[in-house]
């Protein structure tokens, strides 16, 4: 049994998903098996984000400005993993972005990462050739872009949530 | 659960048969390590020709207080 209502038919994204995850496999038809195995993903999930991390992180400051071209890869993978993944949640009703659900204890780690990452890229791109003020003020305004968006998505999916409520 | 089961003479194979499952999910119920979905619990139920508050009645209750605690 899938948790997409059987009553309505089903967005694109989320028949897509479906195809992807073979989701329609007999397998998930039991309960228990299903849930199990949602939670193994999730493991893996996590550990698949926090080895991407910190194999980009390793690159960066051991091989350095060869390596941003694998780095600006890998983080591509993570985005589209992660973003998959929350939309996905965010089509059924499931809203991961509710702060409550990520404790600072483990966010403080990866935080950790993501700041050694992004000096090491600082680091690898200054000595870069290309690296000059428009190349640094372009990856700004990038940076800035993502953050405007994420927080419309967020805007977005809350308002559909609080509609769905209402 | 389990004696439900034994009083209807089935073992967890034959449960889990009868209700779609795998025994391992049979188990881990009768364990109380699995909280089954309404479906499955009405599944359960029916084979064991006893109502889901008989069976899972207790460990409902059990789960209500602790949600209050926590609260």
């Amino acid at each position: 049994m899938s948790t997409v209502d059987a009553d309505r038919s089903p967005s694109w994204f989320i028949r897509m998903a479906g195809v992807i995850g073979d989701l329609s496999n007999p397998f998930y038809g039991e309960e228990r098996q299903r849930d199990v195995w949602n939670e193994a993903s999730a493991v893996a999930l996590q550990v698949l984000l926090c080895l991407n991390l910190l194999a980009a992180t390793a690159a960066v400051w051991i091989v350095g400005a060869d390596a941003l071209p694998y780095v600006y890869a890998l983080l591509a993978m993570i985005g589209i993993a992660s973003w998959i993944a929350i939309l996905y949640s965010w089509s059924l009703g499931v809203h991961v972005e509710q702060r409550t659900w990520v404790s600072r204890r483990r966010l403080a780690p990866v935080l950790v990462v993501v700041v050694l990452l992004a000096g090491g890229m600082l680091r690898a791109q200054t000595g870069h050739v290309f690296a000059d003020w428009s190349t640094i003020a372009g990856m700004i305004t990038g940076v800035a872009a993502v953050l405007v968006l994420f927080a419309a998505a967020c805007w977005f999916a809350r308002r559909r949530a609080e509609a769905s409520d209402s | 659960m389990r004696r439900a089961r034994l009083l209807a003479e089935l073992t967890q194979a034959e449960l889990a048969d009868s209700a779609g499952v795998t025994r391992q999910t049979i188990v881990a119920v009768e364990a109380g390590d699995y909280a089954p979905s309404v479906y499955l619990a009405l599944a359960i139920a029916d084979r064991l020709h006893s109502t889901v508050e008989e069976l899972f009645g207790q460990a409902a209750t059990s789960i209500a207080d602790n949600a209050r605690e926590d609260t």
